[in-house]
């Protein structure tokens, strides 16, 4: 309330002095005064994109040709994501749920930028000592390493809340985890990816390189079977499809390498926004399209910032009423 | 095609010979069916002992069923040879029930014959040796050469490659060395004191001049001793006792007055004079995640007393315990080979088998930047392994003096921190310790701090006031050079707009200064990725009178004027307000 009488009498002496119309900005002695708050919150967009890369990879013996493939070939897979400063983390899991259950493989099992020596880290994690037996059930093997127990168990710390995961499925036959998920396989795992997808806000998604559909394929290492199940996930993630037929491992590797590229377009706030005062800019360009989620205070943009884009939200707190 | 020629060797003269490279060379063949034959091998060996050819039951099929066949030699008179002997190279493989025999004719029917020592086994060459090798036989009771033959003798069903000879020599003299059988094949011993004793059993077709057991230690001199007879053909002498980890390798050599014969032919027999190893040595299943492991073994298998065992690591001294086990610290990178040695009063034994754990040990590689200052704001880097780093599941301690104010996690082995360091700090090396679930680990060292004095700092802003709800434009420099600029902070209620690098130690921020920003000074701080840097006041002041005609105008005198009524009327509303 005193501050109140100072403005006015600042007010009344302005005018005295320059003329000037003060009805705007004078607050009225008598009024309540409730102060309003404003919350300015800036976020940096991440100088480097993480990106989690599960591969789920066929262990039964006639892939031991696409082994040898695919090691040679992963060079050129990290090279493009270290080109392109990325925060990877990858990791093996086999199609077989009997022995390995979505368990990564290798020591170390999480392959990082840090990684000493990534190809041989990588080919020591596909290196089977003795093929699976065991029918491929890869999309199982791929829920198992993400779920509990072994997200937080055996696999902890490869899912990271601010990564985009790209799972990459190498198989020469379809799969067959009927034994391990019941139902609809294909709808439990787009479900599951769904999910996976909401929580973190960022992009899932399956690329596979697998039998042609619908007739399967002969290539240089072998036969294959035609992997429908994978290229229904693919489709539904948005993921691409290569044939596991194709002589140049090394070129569809790099392809999956730049689709792994994905910035966080998900931010969170310190606070609960009114949503009708919510402000954001980019690089100090007003965003009009974006959502507020006031469950998780988060905003989502419709397109992603790039690398270390200055991300400015102007708000005022949810009302308490509102709430 | 056969040589007829005189050729003296250790006192026996070759007399003839016949390599089949020509064809049969006077041998012949008969029987029902008739099977040898003597060219180009294709069958069996596939070539000679010398050359491609031999004669044989068939060069290039197995022998026939129901087979007696025979290979006659060539005529050549003995009787003017003193002693007289045919050595020849065989091979043979023979199906079971089928046989291969040698026959003289006694000038009435024909006998079986054996070679010097006999065949093999029975009566005669049965079974299978597919490697070449000599048969000696003694002619000294036939006039002629061809009162010998081949025989081959078949069953009535299942064959084999057959029955081979080549290289075929007649001597005059004796070309049979001794036989040397029996030998006793020492193993290794934790017997230091010896003898160790070595049997033999020695025979010849005429006389044996010498048995002797050669032996060499280590490297060492050809050492040498003759073998006595124990009768019944046996033969023994002793290597004396040796002190362990001695290496012994040793042979036979018995001599005739023309012939000599080693045994092994090639090599020699090895032993070894040892304190034996633990074994069993074992440690963790699997990968091992863990700074530390339980290794155990059994002892080893001797009498002797063992007084303690050592353990090594990446073959480097580690521990030595009475028990058998131990608690041990993990290396990692491949550096975890372990194997256990047993300590005896005459020294240290044998290495176990060596034991390979697929460790993951959590570990802080690197803490960067190493050096802080006193009362600084900073972000580093904590570079690890397998600590396998969870956002909101890591618990750090630098020490005292020094806060972490924010947790990152980049990958499960990075995490971006944010360290104040109090001005008080205590300068000097820090121990730094990381939680990470259930994973734990501590770096001595890590990081340094240092005297505050030299520390990095905003040095200077301008303006160094502003009125609420106005515009902002500030220069502020640092006393060294920016990493970059990531963020500029004025505190409460100044909303930066546009930061600008102009120098290496020059920024410009833009900002407006909210109506309400809070009054009074402020520190500034400029975050260029690296460092927070502070040392310098932002004053906020007053609301500034409005310029007329609420637009923005160029200060007059007159509005001067005003704005210090104004002043004095603030002033004297402020008295009467407090009276």
């Amino acid at each position: 309330m005193r501050t109140s009488r100072f403005q006015a009498w600042l007010g009344i002496g302005m005018v005295l002095l320059q003329g000037c119309t003060i009805e705007t900005w004078i607050d009225d002695p008598d009024e309540e005064v409730r102060p309003t708050v404003w919350i300015t919150e800036t976020i940096f967009q991440s100088p480097v994109p993480q990106v989690d890369v599960l591969w789920v990879v066929d262990n039964t013996q006639s892939m031991v040709g696409e082994h040898a493939a695919l090691a040679d070939a992963f060079s050129g897979f990290v090279a493009v994501l270290s080109e392109k400063s990325l925060a990877y983390q990858m990791g093996v899991v086999t199609t077989d749920m009997a022995e390995d259950a979505g368990v990564l493989r290798g020591n170390p099992w999480i392959i990082t930028p840090g990684s000493s020596d990534p190809q041989g880290d990588f080919q020591n994690a596909i290196t089977i000592e003795e093929s699976s037996t065991s029918k491929e059930a890869g999309i199982a093997a791929m829920m198992s390493a993400l779920s509990e127990p072994h997200r937080s168990g055996a696999n902890r710390g490869f899912r990271r809340p601010e990564a985009t995961l790209h799972i990459i499925v190498v198989s020469d036959s379809n799969d067959h985890s009927d034994d391990w998920l019941d139902g609809n396989v294909v709808q439990a795992a787009t479900e599951f990816l769904r999910d996976e997808s909401e929580q973190s806000g960022l992009s899932v998604m399956l690329s596979a390189v697998v039998g042609d559909v619908p007739s399967g394929c002969s290539g240089p290492a072998g036969t294959a079977f035609p992997g429908a199940r994978y290229l229904d996930l693919v489709n539904e993630t948005g993921g691409t499809f290569e044939s596991i037929c194709a002589s140049d491992l090394n070129e569809i590797l790099e392809r999956f390498a730049d689709l792994s590229v994905v910035f966080p377009r998900r931010f969170f706030l310190g606070q609960d926004a009114d949503p009708t005062t919510l402000r954001v800019s980019v690089e100090g360009q007003v965003e009009e399209d974006w959502n507020y989620d006031s469950e998780l205070w988060a905003v989502t943009l419709a397109e992603s910032p790039p690398a270390d884009a200055r991300i400015q939200f102007r708000y005022q707190l949810q009302s308490e009423d509102e709430e | 095609m056969n040589w007829i020629w005189f050729s003296m060797v250790s006192g026996s003269t070759l007399v003839s010979s016949w390599d089949f490279e020509s064809g049969p060379e006077g041998f012949s063949s008969s029987g029902i069916p008739d099977v040898w034959e003597c060219g180009v091998v294709r069958s069996g060996p596939a070539e000679g002992s010398s050359g491609a050819s031999a004669c044989g039951t068939g060069l290039e099929v197995n022998y026939g069923n129901n087979s007696e066949s025979f290979l006659s030699f060539p005529d050549v008179p003995l009787a003017a040879l003193s002693v007289p002997m045919l050595r020849w190279e065989n091979w043979y493989a023979f199906e079971t029930g089928d046989a291969g025999r040698l026959e003289a004719f006694d000038g009435g029917a024909w006998q079986s014959l054996e070679p010097v020592y006999g065949y093999p086994s029975g009566d005669s060459f049965s079974g299978q040796n597919t490697n070449w090798h000599s048969v000696v036989l003694d002619l000294s009771s036939m006039d002629n050469l061809n009162d010998l033959r081949l025989r081959l003798s078949s069953d009535t069903s299942v064959t084999d490659d057959g029955w081979f000879i080549d290289s075929v020599d007649l001597w005059d003299g004796d070309v049979a060395p001794p036989r040397i059988s029996g030998v006793t094949e020492l193993v290794d011993t934790d017997d230091l004191n010896g003898p160790y004793s070595v049997f033999a059993t020695v025979v010849d077709n005429r006389l044996l001049d010498s048995v002797e057991l050669f032996y060499r230690i280590e490297s060492g001199p050809i050492l040498a001793t003759e073998m006595s007879a124990l009768g019944n053909d046996e033969y023994v002498a002793e290597i004396p006792g040796q002190p362990h980890d001695s290496d012994i390798s040793y042979w036979i050599v018995a001599s005739d007055a023309d012939n000599e014969e080693r045994y092994p032919v090639e090599g020699s027999l090895d032993f070894r004079v040892r304190l034996p190893a633990p074994v069993g040595l074992s440690g963790p299943e699997g990968v091992v995640h863990s700074a530390r492991a339980l290794m155990t073994w059994s002892p080893p298998d001797t009498s002797l007393s063992v007084v303690a065992y050592w353990l090594y690591q990446a073959d480097e001294f580690l521990l030595e315990t009475l028990g058998t086990e131990a608690e041990v610290d993990l290396l990692g990178g491949g550096l975890d080979r372990f194997y256990v040695t047993a300590i005896y009063d005459a020294g240290e034994g044998d290495a176990s088998a060596e034991v390979l754990l697929d460790s993951a040990v959590p570990r802080i590689l690197e803490v960067d930047p190493q050096l802080v200052f006193q009362g600084d704001q900073i972000r580093a880097e904590l570079h690890s392994e397998n600590l396998l780093f969870v956002q909101d599941d890591v618990q750090l301690n630098f020490g005292q003096g020094v806060e972490v104010s924010q947790v990152d996690v980049r990958d499960v082995d990075t995490l971006i921190v944010r360290l104040e360091v109090a001005q008080d700090a205590v300068p000097g090396p820090r121990v730094v310790s990381v939680q990470s679930g259930a994973f734990s680990s501590s770096m001595v060292s890590a990081v340094q701090v240092i005297d505050g004095k030299e520390r990095p700092k905003v040095s200077g802003l301008n303006p160094s006031v502003g009125r609420q709800g106005s515009d902002l434009q500030l220069e502020i420099t640092t006393s060294k050079a920016l990493a970059g600029v990531y963020e500029v902070d004025l505190g409460e209620g100044i909303l930066v707009q546009e930061i600008r690098q102009v120098g290496e130690s020059s920024i410009v921020v833009n900002a407006w200064i909210e109506d309400d920003a809070p009054l009074g000074e402020r520190m500034v701080t400029v975050d260029d990725g690296e460092r927070i840097w502070a040392g310098e006041f932002f004053k906020v002041l007053d609301r500034s009178p409005a310029p007329v005609g609420c637009a923005a105008q160029a200060a007059t005198p007159f509005s001067w004027a005003a704005s210090l009524f104004v002043l004095a009327s603030i002033r004297s509303r402020r008295r009467k307000i407090e009276k």
